[in-house]
This record gives C-alpha cells, sequence and structure tokens, in this order.
C-alpha cells in the first residue's frame, strides 16, 4: 500500500495537507518524519493504514508483531517537500488551502459534493446494457462495506451458463509455424528428402531427369538425388528422390527447402513437360512405398498384355479354319487375286459402318482399295504379308462406333488368300484331273470347235472395230471431206482480218495527222475526241477536205472507245432509217445556221433518203453478214426508175456512198469565229437555196437600189471584207499559239488593262495569253537545265525547239544502260572503300534509291506551275525517281499543314507513308515535288523498304516518251466542303475537274 | 501355253489356227454378203455406217474436224463400237446378230469340224501317236 492512495477512503472534510512540515494539515503523501500526521488523531478503522509508514508493514492491533521492536524505533519520515508558493504574494491564489498557513481557507463559500440526488457513499458510473440494447451511464452507489467478488469466478462456478464467447469455433487445428531446427534444438531432425512420383500412371512420361533437378535446386542446394527404374523392364518409373542439403553455418537449410517444396506442391501438383508430379516428404521411407507400388502396377500391366497377345495368337487360326471364304466373282476382277480381308456384311448393316470407317481406322496398313460389296467389306491388299499384319492386329481388335447401337462394335476380318487368275484356273485344274480324257475323238472335235468359234467371235469384234471403223472415223474427220465448212470459215477468217486492217488504217490515218506533235499525241488525240463526240465534226481548223475525211474515219474510231461516257448517242441501236435521218437533220440544225443538207432533203427527200440508206446501213453493221448489202444492193440497183431521177440531179447533189451523211458543202461554224461579219454571212450563201432563205429571212425591200448606193455598199463591203479577213488572221494566230481564241473579257475597255486595278484572272482565261499555260498539244518545251542560272527565261527562248543547253551536260543524257552500269561500278568502288577501312562510315552510306532514278527535269507545265519531265523515254513499270523529303511523325505532319495553310503555300508537299509517317518536301525535298496531278495519271507512287526503312517511290504506269510530263494520282480524300475544293487542270478525257 | 499341253482340244485350235485356217474364215465372214445391200461386204458397209455416222457428227459439231485428228477418231469410234456396236447398227442390219447368226450356224460348226477331224488326222499320220 502506497502512501499516495489512501487505501479506502480519505476523511471527509478533511484536507489534505501534503507537507511533511504542516502540523495542522494532515499530510497527504509523504508523511514527516517517518509519521503520518494522523497519528495525532484517534485512529478509526478507517485509518489504520494510513498509520504505518512507507516499510511498515501492518499488523493488526491485537498482533504481537505490533509490539515489535523492528516496527516501532524506525520511524522516518519523509523529507520535507519544496514549498514555492508559499509566499505572501501568491496568496491570492490560493483557492482552498493556504500553505503558509496551513489551514484550509474559502471553507465557507466551498461546498462539498455531497448532496441529496448523489448516494452518500460515493458513486460510480457503468455502462449498463439497458433493455434497448445499447449500453447506458448509469449511476451507482458505491458500496464499500460490502466486498468485492470476481464475476469470472461466478462464471467459472455456474457451469449452465452458456458464456456467449466471442470466437469462432474452428474447422480445422491450426497449423504450427515449422519450428526451425537449429543446434539448440532436441529431438530428431526433421525430413530433408522429397519425393517426386508421376500422379498419373502414362507410359508416355518422357521428362528428362535434369529438367527436375535444376527445379528442386532452386528450393535448397541438392546433395543427392535419385531417379528408379523398374527392376523387371528397366525402363524409368520417374519417382525421384532429393535430398536436400545446406552450408554447414546453417543446419536449418535443408529442413527448411523440404518443407518448402512439399509446402508449395501440397495442394496442386507439380506440373513440368505436361506431366503431373506429386512431391511429398519422404517420411518413413515412403519413396520404396511409391516404387514399389508402382512397380507392382507395371507388372500386372505387362501380364495384362501379356494375356492379350496371347489371345491373339490364338485368334489366328479362326478365320483360316472354318470359313474358307472366296471372293465373288464379280470381284475377281477388281481385286485380280490378291490378298484381302472380309467383313460380312452383317455387321455392316447392323451397324450401319461405312467404307470410310474402315478407311480411317485402318490407314496404318497399306491396304489398296476397300470395296464394298453386297456380300460385304472387301479390304484388299498388294501383298499378303500386310493383309496378315492387318489380320493379326486387327481382327476382334478393331472397334468402330456403330452407328445404330451407339457402343462401339467389333470388327472380326476374314482373310482371303491372294488368287491369281492362272493359277486359280491351275488349281481348277489341278483339282481335276491332269489330262484331259475324252470320250472320243469326236468329242476333242467338239471342243475344239468350240473354241475355234469363240476366238473367231473376238477376233472379229476386234477386227471390224480396229481395222475398220477406226479408220474410217479417222478420214471421216479429214477436213477435206467438207469443203463447206472449210470455206465457211475462211469467209469469217478473211472477214475478221478485213476488220482488222480497217481498225489498223484508220489509226495509222490518224496518227499521221498529228505527227508533227508526236509526243502529244497523247493529250493531243485525246483533244480531238472531247470536241468530237456531241457533233461528229472537228473544229474547222484544217481544209474542209481533210476535216470530212477525219471526220468519217475518226468518228468510226473514236465513237466506240469513248461511247461508255454517252449513254444516249449510242450508234449501236439501229433506229429505222426515218429516225437516224431525223438525228441527222438534229444534228446538222444545231450547229449550222441555215443550211446545206436541211431544206435540200424537203425537196430531195426520196433521193436523200435513198442515198443515206445504205451509208447508215453500213454503220449499224460493221460486220454485217454478206447477205444484207447484197438485199440493199438489189433494192437499190433493180429500181431503174429511181435510176433515171438521179441521173437528173446535178452531180454535185447526187448522193453519195460515204459512211455517214455529210453535208455537200463543208461544215461551217460561225459562233466559233468570234465576230460575224456581214462578208460572212455573204459567204455563206452558196447556192440557190440559200439565197432563198436569205431573201426570205432579210425580207429586202423590192425596190431595186440605186448606183449611188450600189457604189456605197461595194465599198463598204470591201472593208468589212478586209476587216474580217485580219480578224480571221489574227484569230487564227491566237489558236495556233494558245489553242483558244483570246477571251473578251480580258480585253479592257478603257484600253489599259493595268489602269483598271487588280483583279484575279480565272485559269481557265490564263490560257489565253500565258504560253506555258498553254494546252496541250503544243509542244511543251519549256524543258530546259534551270542550272545556268544565267539564262533569262524569255518567251522566244521557249518557243525554240530543242535544248541546246543539254549539250554542255552531256553526261545527262546517257541512257539509263549505261547509267546502271556506271552506278554498279560506283557501288562496287564503294564497297571497296569500306572494306579498306574497315568501320561503317556514314559518308559511304548510299541511297541506293538514288542510282535508279531516271533522268527527268523540271520545267513550267501546262497542268500547274512547274511540273517534272522525262528527258528520255522511259518504259512501264519501271522506277523514275524517290519521294524524299522531311520524314515526319502524324502530328506534326498535320500542325505543319496548319502552318503552311496560314502562311499561304497553297500548295501541299506532304505525301503520306504510312499511318503514322508523312515526308513532308515543301522546304526541303527532292525534285520528285515538282510532279503534277492528272486524273489519268502517267505514274504511280509505291512504298518500299530499303534497310528496313520505307521509302516513296515513283513507278511509271505506262510508257512514258521523252519531254512528256510525269503525272500522277494524288489520291487527296474527296472533301466535303465544296469550297474547299482545287479545280483540276490536267486536261484529260476523265478529268474528275477536282483534285480531291 | 500351258493348257495347250494339257487339253488337246486346245491343241487342236491351235492347229487350227496355225494352218491359217482360222484367219481364213474369219475374212470369209467378213467379205460375206450383207442381206440388205447384196453388192457390198460386211467390211464395207460397216465402213460406210461409220463413215456417215461421223459425218453427221462433224455436221452437228463442226469444230471436231478442227480439233485433234487421233483423239477426236478415237473418242468416235469408242462410241460406236461400245454395246456392241449399238451405233453402227441400222434397221437393216445389226451387226452384233448378224455376226454371232453366222458363228452359231450349225452347219458352219459342222464344216469346222470337219476340217478338224482332217487336222487331226494328218497330225496323228504325221506324229505317229495320238496324244490323249
Amino acid at each position: 500500500m502506497d502512501h499516495y492512495r489512501h487505501g479506502h477512503d480519505m476523511p471527509y472534510g478533511r484536507p489534505a495537507s501534503r507537507y511533511q512540515n504542516d502540523s495542522t494539515a494532515h499530510t497527504n503523501g509523504k508523511p514527516q518524519n517517518g509519521r503520518s500526521h494522523w497519528r495525532d488523531r484517534p485512529s478509526s478503522s478507517y485509518n489504520r493504514h494510513k498509520d504505518l509508514f512507507k516499510g511498515e508493514t501492518y499488523y493488526p492491533r491485537g498482533s504481537r508483531l505490533a509490539q515489535t521492536p523492528v516496527v516501532a524505533p524506525n520511524r522516518t519520515r519523509r523529507p520535507a517537500p519544496d514549498l514555492r508558493y508559499n509566499t505572501t504574494r501568491f496568496h491570492e491564489q490560493y483557492h482552498y488551502f493556504d500553505p503558509v498557513a496551513r489551514r484550509l481557507i474559502h471553507q465557507n463559500v466551498m461546498r462539498p459534493w455531497t448532496s441529496e440526488k448523489l448516494p452518500s457513499s460515493g458513486y460510480v458510473i457503468v455502462q449498463e446494457p439497458q433493455s434497448a440494447g445499447k449500453p447506458k451511464p448509469v449511476l451507482k452507489a458505491r458500496t464499500p462495506d460490502q466486498a468485492a467478488t470476481d464475476p469470472r469466478s461466478a462464471a467459472l462456478n455456474n457451469h449452465t451458463v452458456k458464456g456467449h464467447t466471442h470466437r469462432k469455433a474452428r474447422t480445422q487445428l491450426s497449423r504450427l509455424p515449422r519450428i526451425v531446427y537449429d543446434k539448440h534444438s532436441i529431438g530428431p531432425p526433421p525430413a530433408n528428402e522429397i519425393v517426386v512420383y508421376p500422379m498419373v500412371r502414362d507410359s508416355h512420361i518422357s521428362v528428362p531427369d535434369a529438367i527436375i533437378k535444376n527445379y528442386f535446386s532452386t528450393f535448397g542446394e541438392i546433395s543427392h538425388f535419385e531417379s528408379f527404374i523398374d527392376p523387371s523392364n528397366a525402363l524409368p518409373l520417374h519417382v525421384y528422390v532429393i535430398r536436400f542439403t545446406g552450408p554447414p553455418g546453417n543446419l536449418d537449410a535443408p529442413f527448411k527447402a523440404a518443407h518448402k517444396a512439399a509446402k508449395t506442391f501440397e495442394n496442386a501438383h507439380y506440373f513440368v513437360s505436361g506431366f503431373k508430379f506429386a512431391v511429398v516428404i519422404n517420411t518413413d521411407n515412403q519413396s520404396k512405398k511409391i516404387i514399389d507400388s508402382i512397380v507392382e502396377e507395371n507388372a500386372k500391366q505387362a501380364v495384362k498384355i501379356q494375356k492379350q497377345v496371347e489371345r491373339r495368337n490364338d485368334n489366328k487360326e479362326l478365320p483360316t479354319g472354318p470359313q474358307a471364304k472366296a471372293l465373288p466373282p464379280d470381284l475377281e476382277r477388281i481385286v485380280q487375286g490378291r490378298p484381302s480381308l472380309f467383313v460380312s456384311k452383317k455387321v455392316i448393316s447392323v451397324h450401319g459402318l461405312a467404307i470410310e470407317d474402315f478407311k480411317i481406322k485402318l490407314a496404318k496398313y497399306k491396304f489398296s482399295r476397300i470395296i464394298g460389296h453386297s456380300s460385304g467389306f472387301y479390304v484388299v491388299f498388294n501383298d499378303i504379308s500386310d493383309a496378315k499384319a492387318c489380320m493379326y492386329v486387327e481382327s476382334d481388335v478393331l472397334s468402330i462406333n456403330s452407328r445404330r447401337r451407339r457402343k462401339p462394335v467389333v470388327i472380326r476380318f476374314t482373310l482371303i488368300e491372294a488368287n491369281l487368275p492362272s493359277l486359280a484356273a491351275g488349281q481348277r485344274e489341278a483339282r481335276q484331273s491332269h489330262k484331259k480324257e475324252y470320250a472320243s475323238i469326236e468329242d476333242i472335235v467338239n471342243a475344239a470347235a468350240d473354241i475355234i468359234i469363240q476366238d473367231l467371235g473376238w477376233a472379229l469384234e476386234r477386227d471390224l472395230k480396229r481395222r475398220i471403223v477406226g479408220p474410217t472415223v479417222f478420214d471421216a474427220l479429214s477436213p477435206q471431206n467438207y469443203p463447206e465448212i472449210i470455206a465457211r470459215k475462211e469467209e469469217d477468217e478473211k472477214k475478221k482480218l478485213e476488220l482488222r486492217r480497217i481498225a489498223a488504217e484508220t489509226k495509222q490515218k490518224r496518227e499521221s495527222k498529228s505527227s508533227t506533235f508526236d509526243i502529244f499525241n497523247l493529250y493531243g488525240a485525246r483533244f480531238k475526241t472531247k470536241g468530237l463526240l456531241g457533233k461528229g465534226f472537228i473544229r474547222d481548223a484544217k481544209t474542209p477536205k481533210e476535216s470530212v475525211s477525219v471526220s468519217e474515219k475518226a468518228d468510226v474510231e473514236l465513237v466506240k472507245p469513248m461511247a461508255h461516257l454517252l449513254n444516249e448517242d449510242s450508234r449501236s441501236n439501229t433506229p429505222p432509217a426515218f429516225e437516224t435521218q431525223l438525228d441527222d437533220d438534229d444534228m446538222m440544225s444545231s450547229s449550222v445556221e441555215a443550211e446545206d443538207g436541211l431544206q435540200d432533203e424537203e425537196d430531195n427527200q426520196d433521193d436523200f433518203s435513198d442515198g443515206f440508206e445504205p451509208p447508215y446501213k453500213k454503220t449499224k453493221h460493221e460486220s454485217s453478214e454478206a447477205t444484207t448489202p447484197e438485199a440493199d444492193v438489189q433494192k437499190f440497183v433493180s429500181n431503174s426508175s429511181r435510176r433515171e431521177e438521179l441521173i437528173k440531179t446535178s452531180e454535185k447533189y447526187r448522193p453519195t456512198a460515204s459512211e455517214r451523211p455529210t453535208p455537200i458543202y463543208p461544215v461551217d461554224l460561225f459562233e466559233s469565229q468570234g465576230i460575224l461579219s456581214a462578208v460572212d454571212i455573204r459567204d455563206a450563201v452558196k447556192d440557190e437555196e440559200d439565197f432563198v432563205i436569205l431573201r426570205k429571212m432579210m425580207n429586202p425591200p423590192a425596190h431595186a437600189i440605186s448606183g449611188e448606193q450600189k457604189f456605197k455598199l461595194g465599198v463598204l463591203l470591201h472593208e468589212l471584207n478586209l476587216a474580217s479577213q485580219e480578224n480571221k488572221k489574227v484569230l487564227a494566230l491566237q489558236n495556233s499559239t494558245n489553242e483558244m481564241a483570246f477571251d473578251d473579257s480580258l480585253r479592257s475597255p478603257a484600253g489599259s488593262f493595268k489602269a483598271e486595278g487588280f483583279k484575279k484572272i480565272s485559269d481557265r482565261l490564263k490560257n489565253c495569253y500565258l504560253p506555258h499555260r498553254r494546252k496541250l498539244h503544243q509542244p511543251l518545251n519549256t524543258v530546259y537545265n534551270h542550272q545556268d542560272a544565267a539564262e533569262t527565261n524569255s518567251d522566244t527562248h521557249r518557243l525554240e525547239s530543242e535544248k541546246p543547253e543539254l549539250e554542255n551536260h552531256p553526261s545527262e543524257i546517257t541512257s539509263s544502260r549505261v547509267n546502271r552500269a556506271m552506278n554498279r561500278r560506283f557501288q562496287q568502288d564503294i564497297e571497296a572503300q569500306k572494306a579498306i577501312i574497315g568501320s561503317e562510315s556514314e559518308l559511304l552510306t548510299l541511297n541506293q534509291l538514288t542510282k535508279r532514278k531516271k533522268p527527268v527535269t523540271f520545267a513550267r507545265s501546262a497542268i500547274h506551275n512547274w511540273g517534272l519531265y522525262a528527258l528520255e523515254p522511259i518504259a512501264a513499270k519501271e522506277m523514275i525517281i524517290e519521294y524524299v523529303g522531311e520524314m515526319l511523325r502524324q502530328p506534326v505532319a498535320e500542325m505543319r499543314e496548319r502552318t503552311y495553310l496560314k502562311c499561304g503555300i497553297g500548295s501541299s508537299y506532304l505525301f503520306r507513308v504510312d499511318e503514322s509517317t508523312v515526308i513532308d518536301a515543301t522546304k526541303k525535298g527532292g525534285i520528285a515535288r515538282f510532279i503534277n496531278h492528272c486524273c489519268e495519271p502517267s505514274c504511280t507512287a509505291k512504298i518500299i523498304r530499303v534497310d528496313g526503312r520505307k521509302r516513296i517511290v515513283i513507278y511509271a504506269l505506262r510508257d512514258i516518251a521523252a519531254n512528256e510530263e510525269l503525272t500522277y494520282d494524288y489520291k487527296f480524300e474527296r472533301e466535303t466542303d465544296d469550297e474547299e475544293r482545287l479545280p483540276c487542270h490536267c486536261g484529260a478525257p476523265s478529268c474528275k475537274g477536282y483534285l480531291n | 501355253m500351258t493348257t495347250g499341253d494339257k487339253d488337246p482340244a486346245v491343241k487342236l485350235a491351235n492347229d487350227f489356227k496355225k494352218r491359217g485356217s482360222f484367219d481364213e474364215e474369219k475374212s470369209r465372214i467378213l467379205s460375206g454378203p450383207v442381206d440388205c445391200a447384196e453388192q457390198t461386204t460386211l467390211e464395207e458397209y460397216v465402213r460406210n455406217r461409220a463413215a456417215s455416222l461421223a459425218n453427221d457428227m462433224v455436221k452437228e459439231d463442226e469444230s471436231l474436224i478442227f480439233k485433234n485428228r487421233g483423239s477426236t477418231s478415237a473418242l468416235i469410234e469408242g462410241q460406236l463400237v461400245k454395246n456392241g456396236f449399238e451405233k453402227l447398227n441400222t434397221d437393216n442390219l445389226q451387226i452384233d446378230a448378224y455376226l454371232r447368226k453366222i458363228l452359231e450356224d450349225p452347219a458352219f460348226k459342222d464344216s469346222l469340224k470337219a476340217r478338224l477331224r482332217a487336222n487331226m488326222e494328218k497330225s496323228s499320220d504325221e506324229n505317229g501317236d495320238v496324244p490323249m
């Protein structure tokens, strides 16, 4: 009992005095001089304990010990406390005790805690579970006079109480941790060996021991690894005993390793190479047991197999014994005496087996074929040994899943021996007598006669077939026998040839027309077709005669290829002659003002209709049968009355036999020739009829004009004439240079174009005056060397035909073959240099693609600004040049695109390599950036890999002539916003009009 | 050939053939006049039939003459000859039946037998023993 605690109670109302010097107050802790101040007071039973000093033991009053001298003299007091706050200064701080005066103060104002509400003996606040369930603090009076009892002992004594223990019932014993074995451990050491044995008895286990050993060595150091074999057949059992060991300092290591290994595979099996192993600690020499059990199993297995083999050997005799199965005669021919295995039909039909089942199951055996027969299946072998082998192994063993009974059914085979037909006959004979016994000569003769007759029959058949029928048929097929057919065929051939010839001729003629602009034939020819199609007339730049013939020929040629573009103008239809006439009328009238054939037709309709028919018919059927022209001709010729008519009409107006109806006078296209002057109209009147029409139109006054007026008229006319001629000359010149007439919108009304201020001229109009914009059947000899910077780009220079600069650089004109050879030599030199240097030097790496480049150059282009031109002819599918530029990632490319648009660089030089890479040749790049877009390109781009890197390479799609502009399809994505679309000036016939 | 040793009848038949009588018979049959058209022999008749049939075929399909002559003729021949000269038979003459009739004619057989007998005697005279 400590003096700091007062045991039961502090006396009420008594102030505590802690200080030993305080004689008035009670000392509350350390009693002074070893004695408690309470000794001064009469001690009640409560205070008995207080009377003791520290170290004093309490003895009851009555005991002898209390009076022992041990207790009495040693009455030490506690040391006096060190008062700090007993100065007067702190007086007002004292609440209830004055340390100086050593008395309680403020007693009148201080009230004790006792009240009626509170229990007088003191109280305790206890958490008691209420009826509601939640424990609530409850005031409980103290009962100091009652001795406390231990609630636990109450429960103990009261066994009927069901203790609400809060622990769950355990389902299993908790594992004790492994006790480390060290030098202090007592008892035998734990196991340090494990046994690894296969879970499944599989004869195909083939796990090398090394794998297992290596794996288990990860658990710990292995000191001993043993594998066991089956003593009876020396095959490995795949049972291993592994003993662990450890470094000498660590006693526990092997046991820990073994334990860990076993624990790892306690619940799961060790799975290696497809086989499962169990791992257990080798306690009580378990390994031996395991081995023994496996060995036993093996032995049993062996015995079983042994029995099987014996059984099979016994079964061998069965098939050949009782049933000597013979091959049905109709199969003899197929089987041809080879050995076969027979499966009876009963089995097959009952279980619904098929030949395929057998084929699958007997695939290992080299059967020749399996024949299905009404008696059963025959499995034919080429070799008797094969048959026998299959027989021994499979008969009564082979089971096929029955289709009808849902159960596998065992098949029994019967061997049918090989039988050669001659042997068979011989056997048959052998069974009979060796010699043929005849009753008499007569029989012999009879037999012989029969034989002969039989042979005769066969011989006759053979003879007929081979000697008689065969050659006759052969001869009959000779083409000479069928002259008509041959003749007909030859005619067909001739016609075809003829057609081909005509086609070739027309093509040639057309080509010769534009021979001066040879290389641009491709463009030029196309241009002609464009103009022709709708109307069937050519622009009248040529002489009339030429134009007619060209129109004829060209129409024939060109209508065909482009017919698909004009669905309405299909010449292959064969409308009745009248309709076609009308068509022609329409065509003519739409292009010519008041002209030739139209009115004529009304008068001479008969003539013209007749005249038109043959030509029409000709256009209808190019390859018409020979019959129809004859019919026409007949119709035509036989009509004598018409002939007279024809003779009556003048030469000019006679119907001409031509492919298409042609007007008598050459076509006059007024609209294209710019301003029409009176002179033109005057010239348009070509004959009486026209004059009549003109008169009707003009409605001139009836009276004649005076001589003066006539003179004036004459002068005016003359001037008009001159003017129109001048005009025509100008127009001709314009057309010859720019291909189109000078557009009037470009002509400034005030006289000075510059004075009018700045306005944008559309590309279309630029053709009128910009030489390099000229369209394309003009020779665009703008190809020249930019390297001669001193050269000024004057128009005259451009119009000059060839490139004199090229002579200065002879190396560039060399052919590509020579180039390739040079490049190869160069490459070899580089390789040699590399070999000498030894290490890779970046300087020596070649961009291989530069060596494959074709001689091309850039020059002003008609399509757009600059373009790339081939300097020499390039064959199709050849590589031309690589598109070189900065390689960017996709996001960088997008950013740059926006930047360029903002800067005003309208052209896009970004070329996509793949989804994430783009090549940008805007600021840095090769000359391939100059290749323009065309809707009918001459080149295409491909992505190839060189040294593992992707590069863009331009290949030629078709043969390209020298000085031809290289074009290719940009393959821009179709823009949804129509204003964003860029117009295309490529000039191709199938031009889409826009780049994107 | 071994049967020839064992079977005297066969031997006799072979003898007959060796003498050339077999072929003789055969050609005789073939050159025998046909019932319907007396002028032509069987052989010729068959020939004409085959030729006309081939012509018909060509008329139907003109491309036949332009194909490989050997294989086409073989094909046609096969067609004509199979099923016992089915296609070659006409209403007038059934080749198959005709041949069989001739062969099975008992008179023919008798004549054969007579010849065989004669042969046998001749050979026995030559050999000196009858193989019995």
